[in-house]
């Protein structure tokens, strides 16, 4: 790392966050009653986990309460810090974690919000073709370019094709109504 | 040895903006006008379309490389996991059969 010159590390690292900024967008109509300076601290804790919890949370048009979004942050980050420490102090004493599926659990938890997500809606056949969609370009991006840049490309071009779909059946006559 | 420390001081500072203003920017600004319903409604689509892309990845994805069972077990984990989650939309309950079903592949494989 000290090797590689400053701009490099730094202009990485703003690829690997970039994502963020899609997080940040999606959760900022939920956040329109919350101060400022509330939301700018809001954002500073967005990690995969904690938007996926608050979009499950917010779906519609909800309004956030920020007791409710700190509480979400901190619980987290406490949960982190606190298992990391507990690993630390007493993970050799633990036989083997990956014969547990202790590291299924995130992608679980993945599956469980994003069934949330699809069912919760009033256009559900737009989000499964919309989920559908992300789950192929994350996975087909992914053989080329970094992992966290497709999740980028899938959400781009996902959304694009929810919204259009979304804009299409609104637009489009109903039938049996006068 | 004070331009090495001069680099690494640049490094942490630039590394700390270029996370902290992608995730606060976004939601400070945008949270305070209007948005045109076509964006709100492309918004309304990213946490679907993340979520897939994040689960696809973790399950197709094993150890960042493409693999298919018996080498990667979480193709198969998935599936109880998912089902659980359509029946009782919980997320507890879909993270232990997740993580029960896993165990258990493993135990099955090995």
């Amino acid at each position: 790392l000290l090797r590689a010159p400053a701009p490099a590390v730094i202009a990485t690292v703003f690829l690997i966050n970039l994502r963020h900024v899609l997080y940040s967008a999606a959760l900022a109509p939920h956040v329109r009653r919350v101060p400022a300076w509330q939301n700018a601290l809001i954002g500073a804790e967005l990690t995969d986990e904690t938007f996926a919890i608050a979009a499950g949370h917010l779906r519609g048009n909800r309004q956030a309460r920020a007791p409710w979004l700190f509480g979400l942050n901190v619980t987290a980050q406490a949960t982190w810090v606190a298992a990391t420490a507990l690993g630390t102090l007493v993970g050799h004493a633990l036989p083997d974690t990956q014969a547990l599926g202790l590291d299924f659990a995130l992608a679980s938890m993945f599956a469980a919000l994003l069934m949330m997500q699809v069912a919760g809606r009033p256009h559900a056949r737009v989000a499964v073709a919309v989920a559908a969609i992300g789950a192929l370009v994350a996975v087909g991006a992914a053989l080329v370019v970094p992992s966290s840049w497709a999740v980028i490309l899938a959400a781009l071009f996902a959304a694009t094709a929810g919204a259009l779909l979304e804009g299409r059946r609104l637009a489009a006559p109903r039938r049996g109504l006068p | 040895v004070t331009d090495v420390r001069a680099a690494v001081l640049w490094v942490i500072v630039g590394s700390g903006l270029v996370t902290v203003v992608p995730r606060v920017a976004p939601l400070a600004l945008l949270s305070r006008v209007a948005l045109p319903p076509a964006l709100a409604r492309w918004l309304g689509y990213v946490p679907v379309a993340v979520l897939a892309a994040l689960l696809a990845q973790a399950v197709a994805l094993p150890g960042g490389h493409p693999a298919l069972p018996p080498h990667n077990l979480g193709a198969l984990a998935i599936l109880p996991a998912l089902a659980v989650a359509a029946r009782t939309r919980s997320l507890i309950a879909t993270v232990v059969v997740g993580v029960a079903a896993m165990a258990a592949l493993r135990l099955l494989v090995r």
